[in-house]
């Protein structure tokens, strides 16, 4: 199930990597999906993890963010979890890997496999409920040393516009009028009051005269123009480096690569800078013993800014887009001349009374903010893994594997002296130490043995693993000098943490394959696990899975259909858990879930201890069940590749923070509460067109459609359902992300907002009736965040030297809630925040055809509800490649084996249902203003000696 | 068959590693960042002066705890203080987005709000805590507790959670009066849960007993931790001589408030200091927050301090006196000094376009500014101290009751000692209604700000009038709360959506 066809795929009998080794994919009775190396090292992504977008079916990637160097959220086969994680287990070089996914260049990626199903994914038993991505690195290479040079340069810049805002001054201010004018009920008063609501006025005339009591926008110029998204913004650079060596001889081989990476955001302080380094060999030591080994070290540094939520005013892309265009950026004197210092630099204007106060964000100004402060996360990550390889009495091998890694990260965050939040208290800094720890030892023990056309392997295991992480804060305000951020120059102690965190896993595993003359495949695979996040009598779980495989191409009735050339039918059955909760309202994983724990914190000197949780010993594993079946055909001598699987996934004993009466005394209880099913298709569809000779041209297609539904709930739940996450509600028969809530009716015959509301008619009946007061409306289903359909299309088309090839992505359905629109709808509730131009339409006694509130600053107008629901459909394009390879007779006299030039383009364009929301960043379905995806575009070079 | 070594070897590596499965304590491990109940056990067990802790807690939990910083509006009772200040008339705030806006507004009340489950989880929090303490230290039936530690311990527990029912039943019911037995919130102490909405004389039938065992625990202790942060004898007379008021036994109010006055001394050379330290002689009981408990922006001075960086000072979102009790202060007196826009204490030199603008400025506070300016900068921004009691309330609870209780020249002798030391000329020879309306009126005036009002109100059954008023603000959108009744459905809150969704004994809500 290899992805993307090359030209020269014959191989389809591909070797793929499965749990604790490899298969060949006619083999495999379970669901696995792989993307080469080659595939990886197309795109330009810092984090790996963001090159699976839109390139396995079955697998929902959410660009969260576009910081430099950040992760993709990722999701296979649906949203598995609710108060635990639904993050997918990543093994990297055949061990769980907790280290940073930044710290692996992709360029040392060898292949990265999915492993969906529970056939595949049993062996990993703990924590594989939510599927398995084997990444598996370059190795060397036993027949001729091989040297590879890649570099390339480009640009980022920002891939997603601003949403339609209002940018001119003139228009905020006549529309800001008469939201006073609806609110005071003259236009006098109004213009009397616009200045005084909104603290400035850009315009060179009188502070009452700005819009006069007809509405007529003064005539005078304006004293500043300054735009809030040309000073925050920036084109940033991207560069990446890589060489790499492979090499070897009969008895073993090598890897060598050097790489390195610089991204700068497209804001000011957001970059992300990586140097790599990885190195791996194996050995075979004589006859039966061989050893393997490898180490990776990577230095990452990643700049950003504190950008976490709507609320968060130093959050660029909100500030930039909700502040009224009449603020400046930079403070202008009396007569609209911009200030400066004694340094001759510009002086930024925070609103706070000094060249006036603003409505919006006194004492804030982001671009200065950006600037000034700093949020800087140097991490040192360390993986290693080492092997030993026995065989003994011709058909067994006892394997040792060991895996360390290691993630060392210095987060230290500045807030300046200078002005802001941290102003007063002269500036503060927070230092973070963290050290996460990692390691993973199993003793393998396999059996394989070939009796005439019974083809036998079985292998049983024991694994260790252990986690460590600690934790060291510091927090410092006052400092002296306000450019150097170090403790040293700080007064004030403000706040002092440490701890650690402790997380084992202990497993005992089996597994048997068997085939029949390469016709009919068996497998089955048993673990047991115990987890220390469990009271020791709930703490182990045993997992287990079945699979079979039937190669109906194998078989000698089909030895005359000759447009068949692969046939392979597959069905499988098992269960793997997940024992990660989260504290309520968190996604912090809880490793001591089972006790009951208490916070000590200083009051005043003396130790004060407050209830941090409420422990439940009951607590055990929350279990999935997955049924497979799969179809593989290989058609018209690989004209035609088709791979089809349908899945049933359902989850038992759902690790649930059941929320409690507060009057109780606690607000949730942890317990194994709920069982719910994830249930869908997905297809690769592969076309080779038959092309003429030195021509080639091939078509990927993925899709994936699922849905989601909860099962059962506890009794005294049934009816009302579990509120969850505000806007869903947990109810048997319904999909944890349908929206549930009110249903906007539009606006009533003075221009307010009205909801539906459940209500009786005189007789009695039931009857739909609205309300202008929304808390008392009904809630109702009004959509659904899940997608109706998921895929993706790769296009590859290469002409001699000349390879081409284009990426798409999409999605079709699946609403989202945008709340950033929905903020910017205010009927004039804030003064000082800007609107989105929609508003230009809202009701008036003159436009009373309009569905958008009257601006009378109503609070309630622009409430939640289905109103500000949005389709979620979209079509992205991922990435266009050109290359050219130069001939290699040129080549070979410059002793170049392989030479290379490309250009490339990344996030080219999005088509969506609304300019400025990016339906890919919101897996869960609710908008915020996340840093925007990148648009990336670099001339490359790539040499092979 | 040739055995090979090497295979013998392998063998016995495997037997090796299979055998060195762990043991069960593999899988043991201890929280770090939290104790577990295990350890918080060991350490009690081996010094059981700890359960201090637990009480310490509750004592965070009155100045956090709930949904505690969440949001810059969220800090605690401080901040509720300030929320049922803006609910009735003695506050004028004039802007209408921003935070405490919709407080003003009588719009913050609905079940889906923040404000209903900060509140509401707040107190729980509190009770929860102060319920765990008793469990721990209450007696067995017909023992009595001799360890002054523990009784002191229990003293505070029983005052905490008596203060926290006030609060709740007060936020979500009428004043006792108005309907002993209408539904209040549910009842949770050591021994029993009552899930639904127990009556209002059920909770006050808990106040009572608890406020009875707690003073008995403290009485004759004095302040014994040296600390005004500690909660004593005197603070719990100051919460039972409120309790008492609402229950009309005037008579007790007013010894128990003459108990919780012999805690303090007034001292009117105090009055322009800033209200941000328990040092004042007046305070009896408070909390101490330094730079490890600051919420910063989300504290108590960062909104009312008209002077400071907060939201109340630089930001611009002021609260001001109303023009109706600022006209009613004298000129003789020093809480005149409280009000009006004075250059001496604007030393980051704030404009204060707004209310020059609109004549505004002699309703801007000065009573509370926080300790960072008051200190000219050598205490940290944001760590002025909460003051959770002083003893000028319990002058006018006992004037109060007293007159209630019939007895005018003890009102009279009341008002007067507090009264002279604000102001010299003071000296109130009233009778009948118009010495009812005078202590009333100078209770307004001296308790502004400190979350006095709204009980009062609701107590006497007043009606506000901010049409009283020319500064309250006129031009709000759906400020339609001008006047009305203490019984007003807006003076109450609804029950929290969380606690309605998971809670099925509450069946009723309120309107």
């Amino acid at each position: 199930m290899v992805v993307a066809l090359k030209e020269d795929t014959h191989a389809i009998d591909d070797v793929v990597v499965v749990a604790y080794g490899t298969a060949k994919k006619s083999s495999l009775t379970g669901a696995v999906s792989t993307v080469s190396g080659e595939d990886v090292a197309k795109l330009q992504v810092s984090n790996v993890s963001k090159a699976l977008e839109g390139a396995v079916p079955g697998v929902q990637v959410a660009m969260s963010s576009g910081q430099p160097g950040s992760s993709a959220t990722i999701r296979v086969r649906g949203i598995g979890s609710i108060n635990s994680s639904s993050a997918p287990l990543y093994v990297v070089d055949g061990m769980p890997y907790d280290g940073s996914i930044a710290a692996i260049n992709p360029s040392d990626i060898e292949s990265m496999t999915v492993l969906k199903d529970a056939a595949s994914t049993a062996l990993y038993g703990s924590r594989a409920a939510n599927g398995v991505i084997i990444i598996t690195t370059k190795k060397g290479n036993r027949e001729k040393t091989k040297v590879t040079f890649e570099g390339r340069v480009g640009v980022n810049s920002r891939g997603i516009s601003e949403y339609d805002i209002m940018k001119d001054p003139g228009e905020y201010m006549v529309t800001y009028w008469q939201k006073l004018k609806n609110e005071l009920g003259s236009g006098a008063a109004a213009s009397e009051s616009l200045y005084a609501e909104l603290g400035y006025n850009p315009y060179d005339c009188n502070n009452t005269m700005i819009v006069d009591a007809n509405g007529n926008l003064t005539t005078a110029p304006l004293k500043w123009t300054d735009d809030w998204e040309d000073e925050a913004f920036r084109t940033g650079m991207r560069q990446e480096y890589n060489v790499s060596l492979q090499g070897g001889n009969d008895r073993s081989s090598h890897f060598l690569s050097l790489g390195y990476l610089e991204d700068e955001g497209i804001i000011k302080k957001s970059d992300y800078e990586r140097l790599s380094i990885r190195a791996n060999g194996d050995y075979q030591v004589n006859d039966f013993i061989k050893v393997n080994g490898s180490v990776a070290y990577a230095r990452g540094e990643m700049n950003q800014q504190a950008i976490s939520s709507l609320a968060n005013y130093v959050n660029t892309f909100m500030f930039t887009q909700s502040i009224a265009p009449i603020y400046p950026v930079y403070g202008y004197d009396e007569d609209g001349n911009r200030v400066y210092d004694e340094n001759g630099k510009p002086v930024y204007d925070f609103g706070n009374g000094e060249f006036g106060t603003r409505a919006y964000a006194s004492n804030q100004n982001v671009v200065a903010s950006d600037d000034a402060n700093r949020y800087r996360t140097l991490t040192d990550n360390l993986s290693t893994r080492f092997g030993v390889n026995i065989k003994f009495l011709k058909d067994f091998t006892f394997a040792v594997n060991g895996g360390y890694d290691l993630t060392n990260q210095a987060i230290d965050r500045f807030q300046t002296p200078s002005f802001g939040d941290a102003e007063q208290s002269g500036g503060r800094a927070y230092k973070y130490r963290t050290r996460y720890e990692t390691y993973t030892i199993n003793e393998l023990l396999t059996y394989a043995k070939k009796f005439g056309k019974h083809d036998v392997d079985v292998m049983v295991g024991h694994e260790n693993y252990n986690y460590t992480y600690n934790y060291l804060y510091n927090e410092k305000t006052n400092f002296f000098d306000p450019y150097v951020d170090e403790f040293s120059n700080s007064l004030i102690m403000g706040g002092m943490n440490s701890y650690t965190q402790e997380y084992k896993v202990e497993s005992y595993m089996a597994r048997a394959n068997y085939n029949y003359d390469e016709r009919y495949y068996v497998s089955a695979s048993y673990r047991r696990d115990g987890s220390s996040r469990f009271a020791k009598d709930n703490r182990w779980g045993n997992f287990w899975s079945v699979g079979a495989s039937w190669r109906i191409s194998n078989e000698q009735f089909m030895k005359d259909v000759e447009w068949v050339d692969n046939l392979s039918l597959r069905a499988s059955y098992g269960s793997v858990g997940n024992d990660d909760i989260y504290y309520p309202g968190s996604s912090s994983s809880n490793y001591y879930a089972y006790k009951t724990q208490y916070s000590v914190s200083n009051s005043d000197g003396a130790a004060s201890l407050t209830k941090y949780y409420e422990g439940n010993p009951d607590l055990t594993w929350e279990t999935s069940y997955n049924l497979n079946v799969g179809l593989s055909a290989t058609m018209f001598k690989n004209i035609l590749n088709v791979d089809f699987e349908y899945f049933h996934k359902r989850t038992e004993d759902m690790l649930y923070n059941m929320p409690q009466p507060m009057s109780s005394g606690i607000s949730s209880l942890s317990m194994n509460a709920l069982t719910m099913q994830n249930k869908g298709i997905e297809f690769t569809l592969g076309v080779n067109i038959p092309m003429p000779k030195d021509f080639y041209w091939n078509w990927t297609f993925t899709g994936t459609h699922y849905t989601n539904e909860v099962l059962d709930i506890p009794e005294d739940k049934r009816e009302a359902g579990i509120t969850h996450q505000a806007y869903y509600n947990i109810r048997e028969g319904r999909s944890v992300y349908d929206f549930y809530y009110y249903k906007y009716a539009g606006v009533n015959e003075n221009g307010k907002a009205t909801w539906y509301v459940d209500s009786e008619d005189e007789d009695g009946n039931p009857i739909l009736d609205t309300t202008t007061d929304y808390s008392s409306a009904t809630k109702y289903y009004i959509g659904t965040a899940l997608p109706d359909f998921q895929g993706g299309v790769q296009m590859e088309f290469g002409w001699k030297g000349i390879d081409f090839s284009i990426g798409l992505n999409y999605q079709i359905g699946g609403d989202v809630y945008d709340s950033m629109y929905a903020g910017f709808m205010h009927a004039g509730s804030g003064a000082g925040d800007n609107w989105h131009r929609d508003i230009l339409n809202a009701w008036t006694p003159e436009n009373k055809d309009s569905n958008i509130p009257v601006l009378d600053g109503d609070q309630n107008a622009n409430v939640f509800s289905d109103r500000f629901l949005i389709d979620g459909s979209y079509l992205n394009l991922r990435n266009i490649t050109l290359g050219y390879t130069f001939p290699k007779a040129w080549m070979r006299k410059l002793q170049i084996e392989k030479a290379r030039v490309y250009v490339v383009a990344d996030n080219v364009a999005i088509w969506s249902k609304r300019k400025g929301m990016d339906p890919r960043q919101y897996i869960e379905g609710q908008s915020a203003a996340n840093y925007s995806t990148i648009r990336t575009i670099s001339a490359g070079l790539s040499l092979t000696f | 068959m040739k055995i090979n070594m090497k295979s013998i070897f392998g063998v016995l590596l495997l037997g090796a590693a299979m055998l060195t499965a762990c043991s069960e304590d593999y899988l043991e491990t201890k929280p770090t960042h939290v104790l577990d109940q295990e350890s918080v056990n060991d350490v009690m067990q081996a010094d059981p002066a700890q359960v201090q802790a637990y009480v310490t807690g509750a004592l965070l939990n009155t100045y956090c705890g709930g949904d505690y910083w969440t949001s810059h509006d969220d800090f605690g009772i401080p901040a509720l203080k300030l929320v049922t200040d803006l609910m009735c008339d003695d506050i004028a705030y004039t802007n209408d987005n921003h935070f405490f806006c919709y407080d003003y507004q009588m719009d913050n009340r609905l079940g889906n709000y923040r404000r209903t489950s900060a509140a509401w989880n707040q107190f729980y929090n509190i009770i929860d805590g102060c319920n765990t303490i008793v469990t721990m230290l209450k007696p067995a039936e017909g023992e009595t507790v001799e360890d002054d530690q523990i009784a002191t311990m229990l003293g505070s527990a029983y005052t905490m959670r008596a203060w926290a029912y006030y609060w709740l039943v007060n936020l979500w019911q009428h004043a006792y009066s108005v309907n002993p037995d209408a539904p209040g919130v549910p009842l949770k102490n050591e021994v029993e849960y009552r899930a639904e909405r127990v009556p209002v004389k059920d909770i006050y039938a808990q106040m009572t007993s608890d406020l009875k065992l707690a003073y008995g625990y403290l009485e004759g202790k004095g302040y014994y931790g040296g600390s005004k942060g500690d909660v004593t004898e005197y603070s719990a007379a100051f919460i039972y001589a409120n309790v008492l008021m609402m229950m009309s036994e005037h008579e007790e109010a007013a010894k128990y408030a003459e108990k919780a006055i012999a805690g303090g001394s007034l001292n009117g050379a105090q009055l322009m200091s800033g209200f941000n330290s328990l040092d004042m002689d007046e305070v009896i009981w408070g909390y101490v927050v330094n730079d490890e408990t600051t919420g910063y922006y989300a504290s108590l001075f960062s909104h009312i301090d008209s002077y400071f960086i907060g939201y109340g000072g630089q930001v611009g979102y002021r609260k001001m006196i109303s023009s109706e009790l600022y006209d009613q202060i004298k000129d003789t007196d020093i809480r005149k000094g409280w009000f009006g826009y004075n250059e001496n204490y604007n030393l980051l030199g704030i404009v204060y376009e707004y209310e020059e603008y609109y004549g505004l400025t002699q309703y801007i506070s000065n009573k509370f500014r926080d300790v960072y300016m008051t200190t000219m900068g050598s205490a940290s921004p944001f760590t002025s101290a909460i003051i959770h009691q002083r003893i000028a309330e319990m002058y006018f609870v006992a004037a109060e009751a007293y007159y209630l209780a019939g007895n005018t020249s003890k009102a009279q002798q009341m008002l007067n000692a507090i009264m002279v030391t604000r102001d010299t000329t003071y000296n109130c020879t009233l009778s009948g209604q118009a010495l009812y309306d005078e202590i009333c009126l100078q209770k307004r005036i001296e308790m502004w700000e400190e979350g006095c009002r709204y009980f009062d109100v609701k107590r006497r059954g007043e009606t506000i009038d901010r049409k009283k008023s020319t500064n309250h603000s006129a031009s709000l959108t759906n400020f339609n709360a001008w006047t009305y009744e203490s019984t007003d459905y807006r003076m109450i809150y609804r029950i929290p959506k969380n606690e309605l969704d998971n809670n099925p004994s509450i069946t009723e809500d309120n309107k």
